[in-house]
């Protein structure tokens, strides 16, 4: 490690600081006891920090948000910031947003509005909390909002607004950057999980069962899909995708209503994914369609009949008889390699 | 990017001539994780790499009563190469398993994505040879497997083209002059699509 790391001490008086006066009812000494303990089982001072927090919070029945205040320990007010340098979990930063789109979530009480907000360096998911009682967001309209929190979920970020968030509207409109791609390459490697699945049917939900059941819902009917998570390479560079069904059928020659009989045969849902991934791997093709937050490429179409490379079999072998057979002279000798 | 979704290594296209000139792994950090490297006698590094050829034949060479260990030989116009599948490449050795089973293989054509692993032959401690320990291993149509010659072909003359570079350089010095040792492969596999 390079940088020495703080000791327990200064962790907890940094932690205290930061911490909304009042709200958790906890001393410097007994953070400075949590951070040791922590770091004697070799935890990141960062997750030990987060770690606290959190326990805390949920100890007092409050949101994370509430407990760490609009401080950021820094004293002042929370600094303007563009999506896209939005990194760090658990601070406090104030954005200027458009409101992308609004997901509908009947489901969860405790939240008031979850979505997706973007400026022009990115998108990231929002939400408020019921109990926060801040404006409800306006699907289109722009907003600085002042003080929001970060979160971090499985290496996503996300911001929630919370009492401290002020809330105003502003005229600029942003546009979200394109996330459109195409990447040629060979189809390399298919993830687990792909071939023929079970969604959760609940509207607006579609998770993908894991053992019969929904990580929200529970032990749900699954409804059957066909999807294929895996990876193109072009030997310079990888890019993980998605071939929803559609896709899937028509790369594959195996549609939904085949792959469930295969499945019913076979009494396995595995075969399915077995039989996709001899039809697509070694295969080469141009896709096309969006990014999504995990830099999973979203394909909406895909080209088959792509030409492999960028050079004609005449213009290679031109290429090839033009390379020259050089012999070693002094000179290259004398730029020696360093290690 | 966050660290634990570290990128995924793209596979160095290669013909079985380089893949066996080449002799020298390496690791660029001293991280417990960090990727172990091969490098290639056309001046580049390979974490990963991908080969295509034919199957020539599939032998379980595991001792008796162990789980199987697959023994694949392939050949391309360049020269053969072999591939090892046992229980930690569950995949390929399921393919392989599969075309052991099936009376109209071997020969097939096959394309090879996986790591390189280097042994020491018992009878000759001084010599290094790179074999494939497989992630995934393909079944390929005979345009599939023309297409990868190209690949391969437009691939190894880019890294030929290339005279600048930390590995350009370490493979001059390892391997000697990098045109003349790969060129008329590149030329005879290309001689294939005419």
């Amino acid at each position: 490690m390079s940088n020495e790391q703080d000791t327990a001490q200064e962790l907890a008086e940094k932690l205290y600081d930061d911490m909304d006066e009042g709200v958790l009812d906890v001393t410097v000494d007994e953070l400075e006891a949590k951070f040791e303990q922590y770091i004697e089982y070799d935890v990141h001072p960062d997750s030990a920090r987060s770690t606290i927090v959190r326990n805390l919070a949920s100890e007092a029945g409050v949101e994370i948000s509430e407990a760490m205040g609009g401080s950021t320990g820094s004293g002042g007010g929370s600094e303007l910031v563009k999506i896209e340098d939005i990194d760090e979990p658990e601070v406090f930063v104030t954005v200027e947003v458009t409101v992308h789109d609004l997901w509908d979530d009947n489901d969860t009480d405790s939240i008031s509005q979850v979505g997706i907000v973007n400026d022009d360096t990115g998108r990231i998911k929002f939400v408020s909390w019921e109990k926060s009682e801040v404006p409800i967001l306006v699907e289109g309209q722009s907003y600085k909002l002042t003080s929001v929190a970060t979160n971090e979920y499985k290496g996503r970020m996300s911001i929630s607004l919370n009492s401290s968030t002020e809330v105003e509207m502003i005229d600029e409109e942003f546009e979200a950057p394109d996330n459109t791609k195409e990447f040629t390459g060979s189809f390399v490697h298919i993830y687990d999980g792909s071939g023929l699945i079970r969604r959760c049917p609940n509207d607006d939900c579609n998770r993908v069962l894991s053992g019969g059941d929904c990580t929200e819902h529970g032990d749900v009917d699954g409804v059957f899909d066909l999807r294929v998570r895996g990876v193109l390479d072009d030997g310079t560079d990888t890019q993980n995708v998605n071939f929803g069904c559609e896709i899937t059928e028509a790369l594959t020659g195996i549609n939904l209503e085949e792959a469930k009989s295969m499945a019913q045969e076979a009494l396995d849902t595995d075969v399915v994914g077995v039989e996709i991934a001899k039809v697509l791997l070694g295969n080469y093709f141009t896709v096309g369609g969006w990014v999504n937050d995990r830099d999973t490429l979203m394909v909406t179409e895909v080209d088959e009949s792509t030409e492999v490379g960028e050079y004609s079999i005449s213009e290679l072998i031109t290429k090839v008889d033009a390379l020259e057979e050089t012999t070693v002279n002094d000179e290259s000798e004398a730029e020696e390699v360093t290690n | 990017m966050s660290q634990n979704h570290a990128e995924r290594q793209p596979a160095k296209r290669l013909f079985a001539a380089e893949l066996n000139e080449a002799d020298y792994h390496f690791k660029e950090t001293d991280e417990d994780r960090a990727p172990n490297y091969l490098l290639l006698p056309s001046g580049d590094k390979a974490n990963r790499v991908m080969m295509g050829g034919t199957l020539m034949s599939v032998e379980d060479v595991s001792n008796e009563g162990n789980d199987p260990f697959w023994k694949a030989v392939i050949q391309d116009r360049t020269g053969e190469f072999r591939a090892f599948a046992g229980k930690y490449s569950p995949e390929a050795a399921s393919v392989l398993h599969g075309v052991k089973q099936d009376e109209s293989m071997p020969p097939a054509y096959v394309i090879v994505i996986g790591k390189t692993r280097e042994y020491r032959p018992e009878d000759d401690e001084s010599e290094i040879l790179i074999n494939i320990q497989p992630e995934t291993i393909a079944i390929v149509s005979e345009e599939q497997r023309n297409n990868f010659i190209k690949e391969t072909a437009e691939h190894t003359i880019n890294r030929l083209e290339n005279e600048t570079g930390e590995y350009v350089l370490q493979a001059d010095e390892r391997h000697g002059d990098r045109v003349s040792l790969l060129k008329n492969d590149v030329r005879e596999s290309l001689g294939m699509l005419e």
